[in-house]
């Protein structure tokens, strides 16, 4: 019988975690206004704002227009995902990419105004170097500040805890090797995605090749390629329960989630609505701080992780997979291994 | 699906891990056309010889339940699950009569005398 969804939410992460991106915010947004400033004297009247699909720049605006616009959207937006990070408690995943949207926006906008020094024409400003650099900005900030503010360590589940009453569990001796193998459940053909996929890739570097502005819509194309790759992993992902815990493979090489036995307190089943609980499908954060891999509606395979947020596998045959956990974390911590049969 | 192996069992492990498989397809917890995980895979999870896993891909196979496809590994073939139950009932009677000293003769004339 799945168990109800409902659980205390995730605790906050250590302050840290919103402080550092906050900070990074701040000196992109104060950076970008500065270095603007400071060279307001060799910027022409008219600045070059926005470019039609061809990369030729079709929009123009004052100093004191780009400097409100650019502060706004590179305070704004980044400090908006901040936001939903904190109320999603997801910090750990969402500070960073506030902190790599903020140094993104903040290359392009700033960046792409600063470039326009002493330009006669401002009709002939170019983005396509500012959107490559912004992009690779986005990334690289991105990252290091996951580096800075991923958790370090693990808490170990508490040994000798008991499971749950109706926790399944399975009825073999001591001396029987247990292992579960399987896959997510798949809502649609995986044809689909792929197939969506492509044709946005296709789509964007036909455009650039119609535009002759190859150069500006490849990075958006091998965006594309990244998410719809990556979905699609998440799709066709491979999941294994054994002594080494349980671990998600996308095609079955991608690691999408390792989940060691010591840090899991007990397995259950749970009924999921991928849309209605994580706002999406694929690998997610909830809204209540838990995270999963839900690729259907129905039943899923719950683990309760110590001093950590619940993790949510949409899996093939979830009751014989809670069962095959709550059976090896018995064995790993030493809690007593012959039980009621799942 | 579920593996289970016993060492201390009196059935081969190759046998328990066809086993498996067979309540696997009998409880209908793969699906035809499904792709089983490598032999190198399950031996991994379970700390048994890749060859044991082979072996017991092998059998299956023989039974009809699989097919083995170079480059694609072990893919569920079965159309008859009832068949797989009977195999897996046939295997734990052996496994059963072989524990008490019962020859697989007298196994045969008991079952045609049941029949």
């Amino acid at each position: 019988m799945p168990t109800p969804r409902g659980h205390q939410p995730a605790e906050l992460a250590p302050a840290h975690v919103t402080l550092v991106p906050l900070a990074v915010i701040a000196a992109c947004v104060g950076g970008g206004a500065a270095l603007l400033w400071s060279v307001r004297d060799e910027l022409p009247t008219q600045i070059a704002t926005h470019w039609d699909a061809a990369g030729r720049a079709d929009g123009f605006s004052t100093l004191t227009e780009v400097l409100v616009t650019d502060v706004a959207f590179t305070t704004v937006m980044p400090l908006a995902l901040l936001g939903l990070g904190l109320a999603m408690r997801q910090t750990r995943v969402l500070g960073p990419t506030s902190g790599g949207l903020a140094a993104f926006l903040a290359v392009l906008l700033f960046g792409g105004a600063f470039a326009q020094r002493g330009i006669e024409a401002p009709s002939s400003a170019g983005v396509d170097l500012a959107l490559w650099l912004a992009y690779a900005a986005g990334i690289l900030v991105g990252v290091s500040l996951w580096l800075v503010t991923r958790r370090r360590t693990r808490p170990a589940a508490e040994p000798g805890l008991s499971l749950p009453p109706g926790a399944p569990v399975l009825a073999t001796p001591a001396t029987t090797k247990v292992a579960w193998t399987g896959s997510l459940r798949r809502p649609v053909n995986t044809l689909v995605p792929l197939g969506l996929g492509g044709v946005l890739v296709l789509g964007s570097v036909a455009l650039g090749v119609a535009t002759g502005a190859l150069a500006l819509w490849l990075p958006t194309a091998a965006i594309f390629a990244a998410v719809f790759g990556f979905l699609y992993a998440t799709i066709e992902a491979r999941v294994t329960i054994d002594a080494g815990g349980v671990r998600a493979r996308g095609l079955g090489v991608v690691p999408l989630a390792t989940i060691p036995l010591s840090a899991i307190e007990n397995a259950t089943l749970a009924h999921v609505d991928p849309l209605r609980d994580f706002g999406g499908w694929g690998l997610r954060g909830g809204f209540d701080g838990s995270w999963g891999l839900v690729t259907a509606k129905g039943d899923a395979l719950r683990l309760e992780r110590a001093g950590d947020s619940p993790y949510y596998l949409t899996v093939t045959d979830a009751a014989a997979a809670a069962a095959a956990v709550n059976t090896l974390i018995g064995r790993h911590s030493g809690v007593g291994e012959d039980r009621s049969s799942s | 699906m579920l593996w289970q192996v016993d060492p201390s069992a009196p059935q081969p492990l190759y046998e328990q891990l066809a086993s498996s498989v067979r309540r696997a397809v009998a409880e209908e917890s793969v699906a035809v056309g499904e792709r089983l995980p490598s032999a190198k895979d399950v031996a991994a999870s379970l700390d048994v010889n890749p060859h044991t896993v082979l072996r017991a891909y092998q059998l299956v196979r023989d039974e009809g339940l699989i097919e083995l496809r170079r480059g694609r590994g072990a893919i569920v073939t079965a159309s008859h699950p009832g068949r797989g139950r009977v195999a897996t009932l046939v295997s734990e009677l052996v496994a059963e009569a072989s524990r008490v000293g019962m020859g697989r003769d007298d196994l045969a004339r008991l079952i045609q005398k049941g029949t």
